[in-house]
């Protein structure tokens, strides 16, 4: 298999970097919050949350290409992208739970419609895996998977917002974006705020750098799989 | 009047909070360079088998 | 003169006519699938009433959701031997070989599951009214399942032909089938007890217009994604 691109190298060296640097701004760069430390939390909480959204975005969008194109190159992106979604939406609800425990003292809170909804995704995504377990063959398990990712791709926006309206009677909504989340007092200096939006950059290219591992490793997989056939003729 | 409360000490969060990230970022590496060498090995062994 | 008898539309029709007889007439025939899933319903009903103590005021809040509750379990069980019978009698081979439009087998299968499901809710809802002595003819009630029945059989019957096609097979049905049906469950529970309590229709719509955009959103995906599911 060939070696890594230069491109891919420079970028694992960016996202090292980045996150050294993201890490230290957060610990030493911003200043402490009137809530305690464990406030730090919430800029590595939202940042691995968009990078759930990012591969929950692509996955939409590879399950629709695969579905027109027929190109397994596509399958191989679909599930790079709902692997890495799942790895980083369970850790943004770990971080959230955590949170909430610190700030609300609530392991779990059925109101934030946020983090209800990124844990039906990651139902969603285990469904997913399970499905495709399920089927031997890849030409048949890459239409299904890419069905179902389409099917609970468009269920999931409308969760979000069912859940939002059944609770918005009982709980008013803390926060609902990214642009509440500035006006927030959770970010209350410029420096938290930098901070902040540093945060959801290096995730950014933590997730380029990653899904292009991932699709290498599923570029892996596929040609092994190839070879199984041939060899079993 | 001069002295104001100290913000509550949820450190232990914000700790717990970090080695988790850090820990399940790891172990997601991991698994892919293990996967990776696996697969390697397979297709080394299925070539070696196509001839 | 351009005779319309085998029009393609006439022929759609005539399909799904075809699907949605042939199972409910071998349904009527035997009644194995209506009476397991009816004696299960009736069992879920039972374990409720164990398991959540139900004294006359907790029961009108809690109605709803165990109403509910039993029609997702009972559908996934139809559900699931609907399409098992199609598959492990190789109905589906035969049906693919007819030169009819993909989508009408999908059309007769959903609606033959939605009869199916309604049938069921049919039963239920005076066996729950009898046994807890609560008025459950309810017009907006009944709209709310008609609605949410729709919506959890556009989805369940598209599942449900993939998941019969897997080694998992039945197990795999509510895994996936839940957590996507999740809206649906949030607004006809929140509506059907709104109805139930008698809370004023206007202040209902946000749920119904939920479910009817889930409706049509999914009966539309289903529908141009099925093919993809049946192919061979």
């Amino acid at each position: 298999m060939q070696p890594q691109p230069l491109a891919l190298k420079v970028l694992n060296i960016a996202s090292a970097v980045l996150l050294a640097i993201a890490t230290g701004m957060v610990f030493f760069y911003a200043q402490l919050a009137e809530s305690g430390p464990a406030q730090r939390i919430f800029y590595f909480h939202v940042a691995n949350a968009w990078v759930g959204m990012l591969g929950f975005l692509a996955a939409a969008v590879a399950s629709v290409a695969y579905l027109r194109t027929h190109d397994i190159k596509w399958d191989v992106v679909e599930l790079a992208a709902i692997e890495i979604s799942l790895v980083f939406f369970f850790i943004a609800i770990m971080l959230g739970s955590i949170w909430a425990k610190a700030e609300w003292n609530t392991w779990w809170r059925w109101e934030d419609n946020r983090l209800v909804t990124a844990a039906i995704m990651e139902m969603i995504y285990f469904a997913y895996m399970l499905l495709r377990q399920g089927i031997e063959d890849s030409d048949r398990r890459a239409r299904f998977s890419a069905v179902y990712a389409l099917v609970g791709s468009l269920s999931v926006p409308i969760t979000f917002m069912s859940i939002r309206w059944a609770n918005a009677l009982f709980h008013p909504l803390v926060i609902s974006t990214v642009s509440d989340a500035i006006k927030t007092p959770f970010l209350a200096t410029s420096e938290m705020k930098l901070t902040f939006f540093f945060c959801l950059f290096t995730f950014s290219v933590i997730f380029i750098n990653l899904i292009w591992h991932r699709i290498r490793l599923g570029n892996l997989e596929q040609k092994v799989e190839q070879l199984k056939l041939k060899v079993m003729q | 009047m001069f002295f104001q409360e100290a913000t509550p000490n949820t450190s232990v969060y914000m700790i717990a909070g970090y080695a988790i990230f850090f820990g399940v970022i790891i172990i997601y590496l991991i698994s892919l360079l293990l996967r990776w060498n696996i697969l390697k090995r397979d297709i080394q062994i299925l070539e070696g088998m196509e001839k | 003169m351009h005779s319309k008898k085998n029009s393609p539309v006439r022929n759609f029709f005539r399909a799904v006519g075809a699907i949605i007889w042939k199972d409910l007439s071998t349904e009527f025939r035997s009644r194995e699938l209506l009476s397991a899933v009816l004696i299960f319903a009736l069992l879920v009903i039972l374990i409720f009433n164990f398991a959540l103590e139900l004294d006359v005021k907790t029961r009108t809040s809690v109605t709803s959701g165990v109403l509910w509750v039993t029609f997702a379990f009972a559908g996934t069980i139809g559900l699931n031997r609907s399409m098992a019978v199609e598959k492990d009698r190789g109905c589906l081979e035969g049906l693919l070989l007819a030169p009819v439009d993909r989508s009408a087998i999908y059309f007769g299968k959903a609606i033959s599951n939605l009869a199916f499901m309604l049938i069921i809710e049919a039963i239920i809802l005076p066996v729950y009214s009898l046994l807890y002595n609560t008025n459950l003819f309810n017009l907006g009630l009944i709209g709310v399942i008609l609605l949410g029945s729709v919506g959890y059989v556009a989805v369940g019957t598209l599942l449900a032909s993939m998941a019969v096609q897997t080694r998992t097979r039945d197990v795999l049905l509510p895994i996936l089938l839940f957590p996507v049906v999740i809206p649906i469950m949030i607004a006809a529970v929140k509506a059907s007890n709104g109805f139930l309590q008698g809370i004023a229709i206007t202040e209902l719509m946000p749920y119904i217009n939920l479910l009817l955009v889930y409706d049509v959103i999914f009966i539309a995906v289903a529908f141009m994604v099925f093919d993809y599911v049946v192919e061979e």
